[in-house]
């Protein structure tokens, strides 16, 4: 029985995913091959890796499947500024903005923010909250730097510390707008709820504050917590224009003081 | 003597424009049949453009072109199909998508036969098409499954037996592949048991010295063959097992672009593996696998 060639099922594997690429290895010694082949993989690499790879490193690679590997370990891009990952199985684009590349209203006054380098973070800055009324975070990304047709989620990447205040009086707003989108505004508390006070909020004030729209910022496996910002889709590929994503989180609601929080950036990956 | 060559070279001129004229090609396919088809549907394929342009084949019935052996005529009459259909101009991008999703509904067997015979005729728009068909039926599933659809054997009869055992690759951490590579290891113990058993020219017998006759045997003598018997099983700590990792790799033939990275299975065994020499083969190597074993049984 006449099987197919190698560039056949080169030409196939490029139609499925990562993951089935590195899983039909073991179908056959011409899926192997197919699957070990630079016209696969350069198809699973994002639009303009060769741009990004350039501006970070100097390797030269051996195999476009080599250098796919490479950019699943995370890549500073910008000057330090961002991070860009691709997602093993899928190829898909996560991007992690630093704290310095958001805007956070008064984080250039001592006084309110201070700027260190965390030992925890992944960049060489992180910045914590000493003071303010008006928390304002807001952080931009280009649809097109991601990949397409795909559902992302923003998510901002916090600590609470020991001595934080103010934090769980009031929740925060969160949005995320895609270009002229509408937004759809979403609250979540900045840290989360002491069960004790919990309690005594039911007590005193019952059915009228009701939790259950209002999120708590997630445990992550890194040792940081996240508060999910929004979420959004990227359109197909160079169907429309690429259109500015802005992400933001405010608590300004609140007249209270509040403190402790340590921001390392805004995570944008794709949700499942 | 003027009206003859004048005629004689009308008839010729005439004859050389019927035949640039010729509006059809004739195709041989592999099982011997001769197709008629219309010109300006096939000409534009890479190899019958070259057939008849500069070597004058297919312009009729006695000199067809012989096609690739990847097309016969099932195939052909559909290639032909979807040509016929895409090169009318004016049609709709919605209609040439529309006839697409219907021409594809066709059983893997026939879709595979017909990404063979549109990749040996460089029809890359067809080998696109069916391809990613083909692509979106493997999406997601097991090897075995990809091999079903696609008909590949479970073929790995051209690597010899030790090849075909060794570890794959297991980036991805397939479980399936992980299953695969446990088994394989297993396998490889057995032969190499097998193996050295058919080797070894001393009469077996079990091993009845104490360890520490063992050991003095060892040290004080040539560092070599201190055999157990198949018989014999001792239950070891499974932890440190180190197997040869050198001597498989005698007698594999590579390609340059299978790399293979071997494992250290974590089995437990039930078969003792601690001394691994080949009567006959590198001494030298005997003498590494010996010391971390040894140490392993005097550490009992």
């Amino acid at each position: 029985m006449k099987m197919l060639p190698e560039e056949c099922v080169a030409n196939i594997l490029s139609f499925t995913t990562p993951a089935d690429t590195f899983s039909s290895a073991s179908v056959s010694p011409v899926f192997r091959l197919a699957g070990d082949s630079d016209f696969v993989w350069e198809k699973f690499l994002p639009s303009g890796y060769s741009r990004l790879i350039s501006t970070s490193t100097h390797r030269n690679f051996s195999s476009k499947k080599e250098l796919y590997r490479c950019l699943c370990e995370s890549v500073l891009i910008d000057n330090g500024r961002k991070i860009f990952k691709i997602e093993k199985l899928s190829g898909k684009i996560t991007y992690v903005l630093s704290a310095r590349d958001l805007s956070i209203t008064w984080s250039d006054q001592r006084h309110y923010w201070s700027w260190s380098n965390r030992s925890d973070s992944r960049f060489s800055e992180a910045v914590q909250l000493i003071m303010t009324d008006w928390l304002e975070i807001t952080g931009k990304i280009q649809t097109g730097a991601l990949s397409p047709n795909t559902s992302y989620g923003a998510y901002l990447l916090m600590k609470v510390t020991e001595r934080a205040y103010g934090l769980d009086l009031v929740p925060a707003e969160t949005w995320v707008k895609v270009g002229n989108g509408g937004k759809k505004i979403h609250t979540s508390y900045l840290s989360c709820l002491d069960d004790k006070k919990q309690l005594m909020k039911r007590l005193f004030y019952g059915h009228r504050e009701q939790r259950m729209a209002k999120k708590e910022p997630r445990v992550r496996g890194d040792g940081w917590m996240e508060i999910e910002l929004g979420e959004f889709e990227t359109g197909r590929e160079g169907e429309e224009h690429d259109k500015e994503v802005v992400m933001s989180l405010t608590e300004v609601k609140g007249y209270q003081l509040k403190g402790g929080i340590v921001i390392d950036g805004i995570e944008v990956r794709p949700k499942r | 003597m003027h009206c003859a060559t004048c005629s004689k070279n009308k008839l010729l001129f005439a004859l050389s424009w019927i035949q640039m004229m010729q509006s059809y090609i004739w195709l041989k396919t592999a099982d011997g049949s001769i197709h008629r088809v219309e010109k300006e549907i096939v000409i534009f394929f890479p190899m019958i453009c070259q057939e008849v342009v500069c070597k004058g084949v297919g312009t009729s019935k006695n000199h067809p072109i012989s096609l690739p052996q990847q097309v016969n005529q099932a195939t052909l009459s559909l290639i032909l199909d979807y040509c016929r259909f895409h090169l009318v101009h004016g049609r709709s991008n919605k209609e040439r998508k529309t006839y697409d999703q219907k021409f594809i509904r066709m059983d893997t067997t026939m879709l595979r036969e017909l990404a063979s015979a549109a990749d040996s005729l460089q029809l890359k728009p067809l080998v696109d098409l069916t391809c990613r068909t083909l692509g979106r039926s493997t999406e997601g599933k097991t090897p075995e499954e990809i091999r079903e659809i696609l008909n590949f054997p479970d073929d790995l009869s051209h690597l010899t037996d030790e090849e075909r055992l060794l570890p794959l690759k297991n980036t991805m951490d397939d479980p399936g592949i992980r299953l695969l590579n446990r088994l394989n290891a297993k396998k490889r113990k057995e032969l190499k048991e097998g193996e050295r058993l058919q080797n070894v020219e001393v009469e077996e017998h079990v091993d009845e010295r104490s360890v520490d006759d063992l050991v003095s045997f060892i040290n004080g003598g040539d560092a070599k063959v201190v055999k157990t018997s198949k018989g014999k099983k001792k239950n070891k700590k499974k932890k440190d097992q180190k197997i040869v990792s050198s001597n498989e790799k005698e007698g594999a033939e590579e390609t340059g672009s299978i790399t293979r990275e071997v494992e250290v299975p974590n089995l437990p065994s039930t078969e003792d593996d601690i001394f691994t020499p080949k009567a006959g083969s590198e001494d030298g190597d005997s003498d590494d696998e010996m010391d971390p074993a040894m140490k392993e049984m005097l550490d009992r």
